[in-house]
């Protein structure tokens, strides 16, 4: 009796090792500032290296047997070139929606010194944070500013790598931020993962508040709206006023994301 | 070739956690369906081997790496403790149904311990119980297709 529970525990010892190890590893990392964690993908292209190559698109397979009779090379270029228009006609609608967001975008902001990358949405982790396209390839640094087509401030760049980042929405469990209202009474803002809670760090807030927005003060690259708190109910706690948020909108594959950076 | 099997296991299982990344980014439900927690708890409680140790140890520092804002080797003990909990649950009762749903209960408890810690409970209470029906259904669907008709 007693031996079969030494061998079942036996069987769990390596396990147990490289849960050791993973602790190790952990504190190391914790340790080093995150040097550990960043060297692999430091080394690795992950997202260029996941495309899907134009070639498996424009489907050449399909002109393999072009040395039949005219009949069906002909039916074959004729499926080529379909084939073809549909890479152009996803392409153009692809561009047209581009141009559309661009269009919203201008429309919306009001600084044109900044240089707006666009970038899409990859992937939702298992802590329901984003990962968008875009690192530091194009000189994204953690704490960068992303927005939406309207040019409301969506979250920001939470960690970077070669290829790819991570952004922390507003659902997002690490999602911490500050913002100024028009009267410059500073806000801190925390998610809880349904609602975003807007606490003033000042006491002496009287009127309603009506907009919040992004400020260089907090490091950020320029004033971009966040929220607009008029709507919703306003409390106040031990002086502090409070204002919590539903989160409606989640980010899609369709989200049109950009990323302003100095010229 | 037993280094160019535990790169096959270890490619195959960090696919599998890809698929499942996506596969919960494209479908906006309040539950989630987990195919990489139920391939480790497949393991746990089908395939338990010593020899898996270092495919799910390596897939849990790939999924570190790319995909997570925590330290290395969260996620990677994360899912060691997943494996060695469910062989450890089967092996300790009796095989049914209700183990298994427990036994996913636990893990899927242990799996999105990160969000349970830092967000109130009713963020994630509704979206917890669903997913324990759902991939519970998977789970004992896949077990059933895989299962060996001797």
């Amino acid at each position: 009796m007693r031996s079969t529970q030494v061998i079942g525990i036996r069987k769990y010892v390596v396990y147990f090792l490289f849960i050791f190890l993973s602790g190790l590893l952990s504190a190391v990392d914790y340790f080093s500032n995150k040097t550990l964690s960043n060297f692999i993908p430091e080394q690795v292209n992950l997202i260029s290296n996941f495309q899907i190559p134009d070639r498996l698109l424009q489907n050449e397979f399909s002109s393999l047997s072009s040395s039949r009779a005219d009949l069906v090379a002909e039916n074959i270029r004729l499926k080529e070139e379909l084939s073809n228009l549909r890479v152009l006609y996803v392409e153009n609608q692809e561009l047209q929606d581009n141009i559309e967001s661009y269009d919203l975008l201008i429309k919306n902001i009001s600084d044109f010194e900044l240089t707006y990358y666009a970038t899409s949405l990859i992937l939702k982790n298992s802590t329901d944070e984003y990962l968008i396209s875009g690192g530091r390839n194009y000189n994204f640094e953690p704490g960068d500013l992303v927005i939406n087509e309207t040019g409301y401030v969506v979250g920001y760049l939470g960690e970077v790598f070669n290829d790819y980042s991570i952004l922390e929405s507003f659902n997002s469990t690490n999602f911490n931020f500050r913002a100024l209202d028009e009267n410059n009474n500073i806000f801190e803002i925390n998610s809880n993962g349904k609602e975003l809670i807007f606490s003033s760090l000042e006491s002496t807030l009287n009127s309603k508040v009506g907009m919040l927005y992004s400020d260089i003060t907090f490091g950020h690259i320029n004033k971009f709206p966040l929220f607009d708190l008029e709507s919703y109910e306003q409390t106040k706690l031990n002086n502090k006023l409070i204002v919590t948020v539903p989160i409606d909108e989640m980010l899609t594959f369709q989200s049109k994301l950009f990323i302003p950076k100095n010229k | 070739m037993k280094v160019i099997r535990q790169i096959s296991i270890s490619t195959f299982l960090f696919m599998l956690c890809l698929f499942e990344n996506y596969l919960n980014t494209f479908i906006s439900f309040d539950f989630g369906v987990y195919v990489f927690l139920i391939s480790l708890i497949y393991i746990g409680t089908e395939l338990f081997n010593q020899n898996l140790v270092i495919p799910i140890f390596l897939t849990g520092i790939m999924y570190d790496s790319f995909f997570s804002t925590y330290y290395l080797g969260l996620y990677t003990s994360i899912f060691l403790v997943l494996v060695v909990l469910s062989n450890f649950i089967v092996s300790s009762y009796s095989r049914s149904n209700v183990i298994y749903t427990t036994t996913i209960s636990l893990c899927l408890l242990i799996y999105k311990i990160p969000i349970i810690l830092e967000f109130d409970l009713d963020y994630w209470i509704t979206g917890y119980f669903t997913s324990i029906i759902v991939n519970s259904l998977i789970f004992v669907t896949l077990k059933r297709a895989l299962r060996k008709n001797v």
